[in-house]
C-alpha cells in the first residue's frame, strides 16, 4: 500500500534522474540540496524518499508566520536514543531537515506556496553542523550560502489581508545563536516531549514517537509507559494557560535564556520547567536591556502585561528593543496574546 | 663549534617563535566589501588576519565571528574605516564576537548600530584597540546601549578607544577577568565607561567628559558571575560629566543623577587613587551598596555591600550645585545637600559583619583627597529624605585609614606574552 504512490511516481519521473537514488550524505556539503535526494519528483512537492520521515512538533518557533516542512533522516540501522530530557540522542549521519515557506494565500492553500530556504543539520559525530538553502526563483532546486540572505515575501494571511516582510535567512554563525548549550550546536526542536504528537503519515495517523520506534529510528521508546507532553501553545485542551505561555517560551526564547545558552549574561531563563520566580522574569530588573526595557522596571509585572518588558520586547520589531533577536521580522500577534494573557492572569 | 651550534638553536628557536605569526593577508576589497565581509567572517580560517580598506561602509545585518582562535579584524583606522549600520534591520548588534580564543579588533569605526557597537562574548585574549563605537545622530533612548562591550571573557585589553552617545555605557566591561582599560577617551554617554561584576583589572589613563555619570564600577545581583572585586584605578580624568541622563527608564543607568563623576557600587576591592575629578554639579565620588538601590535580589552568593574601598590621593574640585533634581537619587541629594553638590558621599549601609567594636566600618578609607565636602548619608538608618536629612553626618575620621595592596598581576602576565605590544 505504502509502496503505490511511489512506483507512480518513479513510473512518472522515469526520465528525470532523480528517481530511484537514495539519500547521499557526504562529509562534505553538496551546492545544491537536491544532490542529497532527499526528496523524489519534483523538489519543489517535497516528497520524502526512502528513510525520510516528515514530523511535527507540538510548539513551534514563531518565524514571520512562515510554514515548516520537517523531516528527519537517519544512515540505514542506525536510531535515535530516547532521552527523558533535551533532545534526542542522535546516531552520526543523522540529518534533520527543515523548509521554510509561504502559502500565497492562507484563505486557499491551493493557489500555491514559495519555499524560501531549506535548512539541514547533519550530525557529523562530534558535532552538528548547520547548513542554509536558498531556493532559487523558480522553485527548482536551493543553492547552499553560508551568509544567508534577505528575501522579499508577499502572501494573504488568514484574516485574508495582504502581508509583506523582508524575510531573513540567517548566516552560518547565526545559527549557532540559537542551536548552542555551551558552546555546542545542536537541534531545538526534537525532544520528546515537543515530539509526542499525533502525525497524518500517509498510511495513516500515529503517534511521531511510536512511528520512530517502529521504523527502527527511536530505540528506548517504552509504549506502554507515560511520555511528557509540551502543551499546544495555541490549542487551549492541550493544557492550562500557564503550561501552555511556558511551552510558548521554552520554545521561542529557552534556547538562549537557559542556564547554559548565550543569554544567561541576563539571569533569565525561559524554559517550560522554569520556577516561577525571579530567574523567570518576576519582578525581574534588567541587566542589559538597553532600549528594550520599553521604560519599564520588571521582565514580568504579575497582571500587568503591559508593564512588563517581556512583552514589550515582544512587542517590538526594533532590532536593538526587540526578542527574540534572530528570526523575526514581525510581531506574532497571537504570541503576544497568549503571553499577556498568562502575565495578566498571575497571582503572585 | 658547539657555542656555535647552541647560538644557532636559540635563533632556530626565535626564528620559530616569531614565525608563530598570523599569515600575511591582503586588504579585502573596498567595491565588495559589504557584500563580502560577513561571508570571510565565516570562512575565516584559525590565524586569519582580515584586513578592511579605508572608506565608509553601509550594513544591513549584523556582522558576526564565531568559534575561532586568533583572528585579526583591522581596519586603517578608527574614523577612517568606517563601518555604518545606519540601515541595520536585523541583529542587536553592530558586531558579535562569539567564542573566539584570540581576538584583536583594531583601527575603525562602527557607527549607529541598534544595540550593542561591538560586543564580544565568552571570548578569551580579547584586544580592542583605536576602535571608535558612535551614534551620529545625538544623545537619543533609541540608540544602542553599549559602545564596546566585553563580557564573560577572559583577559581583556582595551586601548585608544573612543566611545560616544551610548544610551548606557561607551565601554563596558561585564563578568569578565583579567582586565586592562587604559588610554580610552568617553564623551556623550550616559555612562561614560563601567567595570561590572568584573574580577582582577586595572583601569587608568582614561579620560569621561560629557557623560551623565564619568565611570562606574558596579556589582549587579542574579548575573552568572557576581562579586566583582581586585579593581585598581588610577590617572583618570573624569571632568564635566553633567549631561542629562538619556537612557529609557528601567535601566540601571537611568538612576545616575546628571553631574556624577565616579560611582562605585557593591564592587570589593577597588584602590582608587591619583584621579582628576572636576566640575561636576552633583557628586565627585560615590560609595554605594546595591541595597541603596532598593531593588530586589535573590542570589545568596551575592554580596550587596562594598568592601575594601580604598580611596586616596585624587584630585577632586570645581563641583559646585545647585545638582541634579531629575532622578530619584538627585533629588534625594537635592533635599539634605541644601542645594550643594557633595565630592565624596556614601550611602553609609556598610557590610553589618565587618564593623569593629566601636562600631566603626572596616574597609573602607578615604584620605589625602585634599580638602573635600563629604557626606555619609547613614541610610541604613532609614532611607526617606527626613530620616537622612535626621542621621546624615559629615564625620570623615572614621574613614581615614589605609588598606594593604592586593594582587593584579595576573594580566601582566598575559600583556608580556602578546609579541605586538
Amino acid at each position: 500500500m505504502k509502496y503505490i504512490p511511489l512506483i507512480i511516481i518513479l513510473v512518472i519521473m522515469g526520465c528525470s534522474g532523480h528517481s530511484g537514488r537514495e539519500v547521499i550524505v557526504q562529509d562534505e556539503a553538496f551546492e545544491k540540496l537536491s544532490e542529497y535526494h532527499f526528496f523524489i519528483g519534483q523538489l519543489a512537492e517535497l516528497q520524502p524518499n526512502e528513510g525520510v520521515l516528515p514530523y511535527d512538533l507540538n510548539t513551534p518557533l514563531f518565524s514571520d508566520y512562515a510554514h515548516k516542512a520537517r523531516f528527519v533522516w537517519m544512515p540505514a540501522g542506525s536510531s535515535a536514543k530516547y532521552t527523558e530530557e533535551g533532545v534526542l540522542d542522535f546516531p552520526e549521519g543523522t540529518v534533520l531537515i527543515k523548509n521554510f515557506y509561504y502559502h500565497n494565500d492562507e484563505t486557499e492553500v491551493a493557489k500555491g506556496r514559495r519555499i524560501l530556504e531549506t535548512r539541514l543539520l547533519i550530525h557529523r559525530g562530534e558535532a552538528w553542523e548547520a547548513l542554509g538553502y536558498i531556493w532559487d526563483e523558480h522553485q527548482t532546486d536551493a543553492q547552499l550560502k553560508v551568509v544567508g540572505g534577505i528575501k522579499e515575501v508577499e502572501w494573504v494571511n488568514t484574516q485574508a489581508k495582504m502581508q509583506k516582510v523582508n524575510y531573513i535567512i540567517p548566516n552560518k554563525n547565526q545559527c549557532k545563536n540559537c542551536h548552542a548549550t555551551a558552546d555546542e550546536l545542536i537541534p531545538i526542536g526534537p525532544k520528546v516531549q515537543n515530539l509526542n504528537k499525533d502525525f497524518p503519515y500517509v498510511d495513516g495517523t500515529m503517534n511521531q514517537l511510536a512511528k520512530w520506534s517502529e521504523i527502527g529510528y527511536l530505540s528506548g521508546y517504552r509504549p506502554d509507559r507515560e511520555h511528557p507532553q509540551l502543551a499546544v501553545w495555541d490549542q487551549a485542551g492541550s493544557g492550562s494557560l500557564q503550561e501552555r505561555a511556558l511551552a510558548y517560551l521554552d520554545v521561542n526564547c529557552g534556547h538562549c535564556h537557559h542556564p547554559e545558552g548565550a543569554a544567561n549574561t541576563s539571569g533569565l531563563t525561559l524554559t517550560a520547567h522554569a520556577k516561577l520566580d525571579k530567574s523567570l522574569g518576576i519582578y525581574k530588573p534588567t541587566v542589559s536591556a538597553g532600549a528594550g526595557t520599553g521604560g519599564h522596571t520588571y521582565s514580568i509585572v504579575p497582571g500587568e502585561p503591559e508593564e512588563s518588558i517581556l512583552v514589550y520586547r515582544m512587542r517590538s520589531t526594533d532590532p536593538g528593543a526587540m526578542m527574540p533577536e534572530l528570526g523575526r521580522r514581525m510581531v506574532h500577534e497571537e504570541g503576544v496574546a497568549l503571553i499577556s494573557d498568562w502575565i495578566r492572569n498571575l497571582e503572585f | 663549534m658547539r657555542h656555535q651550534l647552541i647560538v644557532f638553536i636559540i635563533i632556530a628557536l626565535g626564528w620559530t617563535a616569531c614565525g608563530e605569526e598570523q599569515p600575511a593577508s591582503e586588504i579585502m576589497d573596498s567595491a565588495t566589501l559589504v557584500n563580502d565581509l560577513q561571508e570571510r567572517l565565516i570562512n575565516a580560517q584559525d590565524g586569519e588576519q582580515i584586513l578592511l580598506p579605508e572608506g565608509k561602509f553601509d550594513f544591513k545585518r549584523e556582522l558576526s565571528l564565531a568559534d575561532l582562535s586568533d583572528i585579526t579584524i583591522r581596519g586603517v583606522g578608527k574614523g577612517k574605516t568606517i563601518l555604518s549600520f545606519k540601515g541595520q534591520i536585523e541583529g542587536a548588534q553592530g558586531m558579535l564576537i562569539k567564542n573566539v580564543k584570540g581576538i584583536t579588533l583594531e583601527g575603525f569605526s562602527v557607527l549607529d548600530s541598534k544595540g550593542d557597537a561591538i560586543k564580544a562574548q565568552g571570548c578569551e585574549n580579547v584586544i580592542m584597540r583605536d576602535l571608535e563605537a558612535s551614534w551620529t545622530g545625538g544623545k537619543s533612548p533609541t540608540n544602542g546601549a553599549y559602545g564596546l562591550y566585553p563580557v564573560s571573557s577572559k583577559n581583556v585589553l582595551m586601548e585608544k578607544c573612543e566611545a560616544s552617545y551610548a544610551m548606557d555605557a561607551g565601554i563596558y566591561v561585564g563578568q569578565s577577568q583579567n582586565v586592562v582599560v587604559r588610554d580610552n577617551y568617553v564623551h556623550h554617554n550616559v555612562a561614560g565607561l563601567e567595570i561590572e561584576n568584573t574580577i582582577t583589572g586595572e583601569v587608568y589613563n582614561n579620560v569621561a567628559k560629557n557623560n551623565t555619570g564619568g565611570m562606574l564600577i558596579f556589582d549587579m545581583p542574579d548575573l552568572p558571575q557576581v562579586n566583582g572585586d581586585k579593581i585598581k584605578f588610577y590617572n583618570n580624568t573624569m571632568e564635566d560629566n553633567n549631561g542629562e541622563n538619556f537612557a529609557p527608564k528601567g535601566m540601571v543607568v537611568s538612576s545616575i543623577p546628571p553631574g556624577s563623576g565616579m560611582i562605585i557600587m557593591a564592587h570589593s576591592n577597588i584602590e582608587m587613587y591619583d584621579n582628576i575629578i572636576k566640575n561636576h554639579k552633583t557628586l565627585g565620588i560615590a560609595v554605594n551598596s546595591w541595597l541603596f538601590t532598593g531593588l530586589p535580589f535573590e542570589s545568596k552568593e551575592y554580596d550587596p555591600f562594598c568592601s575594601n574601598i580604598y580611596i586616596h590621593d585624587n584630585e577632586i574640585s570645581g563641583n559646585a550645585g545647585p545638582p541634579d533634581a531629575t532622578t530619584d537619587y538627585g533629588k534625594l541629594l537635592t533635599a539634605v545637600l541644601g542645594g550643594q553638590s557633595v565630592d565624596i558621599i556614601t550611602d553609609g549601609i556598610f557590610k553589618p559583619t565587618a564593623t569593629d567594636e566601636n562600631g566603626r566600618p572596616v574597609g573602607y578609607c578615604i584620605r589625602n583627597n585634599g580638602e573635600i565636602r563629604f557626606v555619609n548619608l547613614q541610610a541604613g538608618m532609614g532611607a526617606e529624605p527626613e530620616a537622612i536629612a535626621q542621621n546624615m553626618d559629615t564625620d570623615m575620621s572614621l574613614f581615614d585609614c589605609e588598606l594593604p595592596d592586593f594582587d593584579t598581576s595576573e594580566h601582566d602576565q598575559w600583556l608580556a606574552s602578546k609579541s605586538d605590544f
